[in-house]
Order: C-alpha cells, then structure tokens, then sequence
C-alpha cells in the first residue's frame, strides 16, 4: 500500500521516473503551447520529454527543441509508430502519451502517474476535455460525446484508454509487443485489449488528469475522421474474430439504424420548416448522419476488402 | 468592505480544482461545478502560492509586495481570496507550505472571471444559440 501525505494524497516520492512521449506530425503551429504546458507541470519528480516528429515538412523538431524536449525522428508515418520509436527510447519505467495539439493542465502529469504507485495498475487514462465549441461540427463532437473517456473505459466490449491522455507502464507495454504499426486509427482500442487480457487488469481511470483537446473543426474533416475510425473498426473485427463476430443480426441493427439516421435529416428539416423542430436539432442530426455514414462506409470498406484479401 | 482577514488558517487550492497555464495567465476548472475560471497573470502568480501546500494571508500578500504591490493593492488582493473562497476553490490547510512562484511582472490587480456557462451544460446541450447554426 503507498503512503499517503497529511492531505490524503499518495505519496510521489516513491515514483518511478516518468518519460512523457509527444508523436507529432506538422505541429509547429501546437506543440509550443503543449509543451509550455507540460514544462509548467506542477510535479516535483524529474522527468523527461520525448517528441517524435513523424516525417514532418515543417518547423515542429526545432519548435520542439526550443523547449528543450529530446526530438526524435521516426520516418515511418503513423502514430504508433512514433509511440513505439519514444517507448523504445524513454528511461522511464512509466510512459505517458499525449497528442502535440492538446493542452495538459498543471495536475496531468502528477494525477495520471498517481495510481501507478499500485504495483497491478499498468494503464490508466486522463480526462480529455474539448475546448467549448465553435463551430457546428465542433458542437456535434461535444453533444455526441466522442471524447468521453469515462464512456471509453467502460464500454462492455473492448474498453479502452484513448491514446491522446493515457500512461502506460514501460515493461507492460512492451510486453505486449507495443503499438500496432499497421493500425493506423483504432490502435489505441487493440493496444489496451493486449495490455487487458495479458495482464487481466483494468484501466485506471484519473479525472484529474485534465487535457483540453481540439476537435475537427468542419465537416470535410469530421467526415474523414468518421471513415479513418471506421477503418480501424473494421481492423478490429479482422483482428479478433472470435470475440467481435459480424453476424446477420449486426447487420439487421446496422441496416434499422442507418435506415433512421438518413430519414432523419429530412424530416427535421420539414419540422423545422413548420417550426416545431429547434434548430439545433436538425443540425445534430445532419452530423450525426454524415458521421454514421462515413464511420460505416469505411468499416465496410476495410472489413470486406481485407477479408476478401485473406480468405 | 473587505474584511482585514480573509481567513483565519492557512490556506490551499481544492483537490477538485484543476489549473491549466495559457498564455495570459492560467484557467481554473472546478470538477466539480463544472465551471471555468480565467485568471489574469498576477492572479494566477498568488494561486501558485498555494497550488501545492498552505499560505497564510500574511504570507501572500508580503509576496505580492515583493512583486511589486503597494498598499493600496492590497484590496485587490484579498477580493481576490474572497472570491477564491466565495467559489469554494481554496479550503483550510492543515500547516503553511508556501510554494514559491515565479512572477516577472509588472504587477497589476489580480482579477478572476467566471465563464458564463458550465462545462457540463456544454456538453449536455452543446448548442450555444450565440453561435449562427450551419443551415
């Protein structure tokens, strides 16, 4: 059991060096503010800052370096092959990720390696918030709770830890084999599922383990964002067949839904016409059906040409 | 009038605040709440003085004068630990433990804003009617 200060709070003394691992990918417009942030942490334990730059084109490694992170260099494109290029290189025993355009707030670091003073906890997840939302589709990424976390790690299949604000214990993840490189969306959905089932554990969860995140801003982008998730879903059921299996009443829920979130659009737009729907209603569902649409046309996309591929 | 004391012990930043540094000065998240505070330079300079341990009154505004304050900022000062306390970000601490904070100045009134809307209400009802709907 760790020992507790006269404030009740879990003694940090204890704790393992920490290796906080920044992936980044044109993000010399963002990373400066992120990393202000995370060299303002309120948390007296050393630690260090890793910024992978994934084959950028432009300033982010000497924006990097001018906070005085370690920039390393990482050719092949992807995420998870950043995260595993900082997990390879990190000297701490506990790896804390967070995307290069999120804002920590001074507590992150401190609240999200708190629980690791358990010796069983090998994962654990922040409390992502979006920044109050600007535009429409901003708006609809907020009501839709995309970024829930809490909703994240407890869903019944395959709970996860997003990897925009997670920590993860070094040994644990490379345990596992680290970050699959061939995912490029849902990675972060298998990643836990590896550190899950190897180490039958839970997730963590750290609420005060704030970061403010930027959603995608228009609908070109949200829609691209909806197929790139889909793809990883698709990835998901071709990974792990026996446990995500699509079968004829998948298909017959799949088909009733995308059956009502078309005919939605329409309709909310005739009552608001007639001025018995509020506007914001039919504006949620128009994004809600793009989102489902496109999240749906790239799971099949990926599912049935790859499966096609292997069988 | 404000009082002369704002409080009798030390005092310390609430376990369900949660600060985040930006660019002219720092938000304040009560999670529990769910409101935002945004804190001007020198606000945030004090709230450093007790983010991590106690401080007493005595002790902060001896700092800000350090900073920089003169007498008649000391108002200021603690209309700003009254609002602190009105809000219920800070509560008692146990001992003092000043936490040294870096300040480059120059000082002027500390000041702390209240967003209007809670961070719940936006994600519940992320609809801002002051934002011009996509139709």
């Amino acid at each position: 059991m760790a020992a507790k200060d006269r404030r009740g709070a879990v003694s940090m003394d204890a704790m393992p060096l920490v290796s906080v691992v920044v992936p980044a990918y044109n993000a010399a417009g963002s990373i400066g503010e992120t990393l202000n942030a995370l060299r303002g942490q309120a948390y007296r334990q050393p630690f260090e800052i890793i910024v992978v730059d994934n084959a950028s084109t432009d300033d982010t490694a000497a924006v990097a370096a001018s906070y005085g992170a370690t920039v390393l260099r990482e050719r092949k494109r992807g995420p998870s092959a950043a995260r595993n290029c900082g997990l390879r290189a990190a000297r701490g025993e506990i790896v804390a990720h967070l995307d290069a355009d999120t804002l920590p707030s001074r507590r992150w670091l401190r609240d999200i390696t708190e629980p690791f003073s358990d010796p069983d906890v090998r994962l654990v997840a922040g409390n992502t918030l979006c920044y109050p939302p600007k535009t429409a589709a901003e708006r609809y990424v907020q009501a839709s709770k995309l970024y829930d976390t809490e909703r994240a790690i407890k869903r019944e299949e395959f709970p996860f830890a997003p990897s925009l604000n997670l920590a993860v214990r070094r040994s644990a993840a490379l345990a596992v084999g680290g970050w699959d490189e061939d995912m490029p969306t849902g990675e972060d959905v298998d990643f836990s599922h590896r550190i899950l089932t190897r180490f039958a554990t839970n997730i963590a969860y750290a609420p005060g383990a704030v970061l403010y995140h930027h959603t995608r801003a228009d609908a070109g982008a949200l829609c691209k964002q909806a197929w790139t998730y889909g793809e990883g879903a698709g990835q998901l059921y071709l990974r792990y067949p026996d446990e995500l299996r699509w079968d004829v009443r998948k298909s017959a829920v799949l088909a009733i839904r995308l059956l009502d979130r078309c005919s939605r659009p329409p309709l909310c737009a005739l009552g608001r016409a007639l001025g018995i729907v509020p506007g914001e209603q039919l504006e949620f569902v128009r994004y809600q059906s793009l989102w489902d649409r496109h999240f749906w046309a790239g799971f099949f996309h990926m599912y049935l040409l790859r499966r096609r591929r292997f069988t | 009038m404000l009082a002369e004391r704002v409080f009798e012990t030390s005092f310390s930043l609430q376990p369900h605040v949660v600060a985040t540094v930006v660019e002219d000065g720092a938000v304040l998240l009560d999670l529990e709440t769910k409101y935002f505070f945004q804190l001007n330079e020198p606000a945030w300079a004090i709230v450093q003085l007790f983010e991590a341990g106690g401080a007493s009154q005595e002790a902060i505004e001896e700092t800000c004068r350090s900073w920089g304050a003169t007498d008649a900022d000391v108002p200021g000062v603690r209309a700003l630990l009254s609002r602190l306390h009105e809000e219920h970000l800070v509560g008692s601490a146990e001992s003092e433990d000043l936490v040294p904070a870096p300040f480059r100045g120059p000082w002027s009134t500390p000041t702390i804003e209240r967003q209007a809307e809670p961070l719940h209400t936006l994600v519940t009802s992320a609809f801002d009617p002051s934002i011009p709907l996509a139709e």
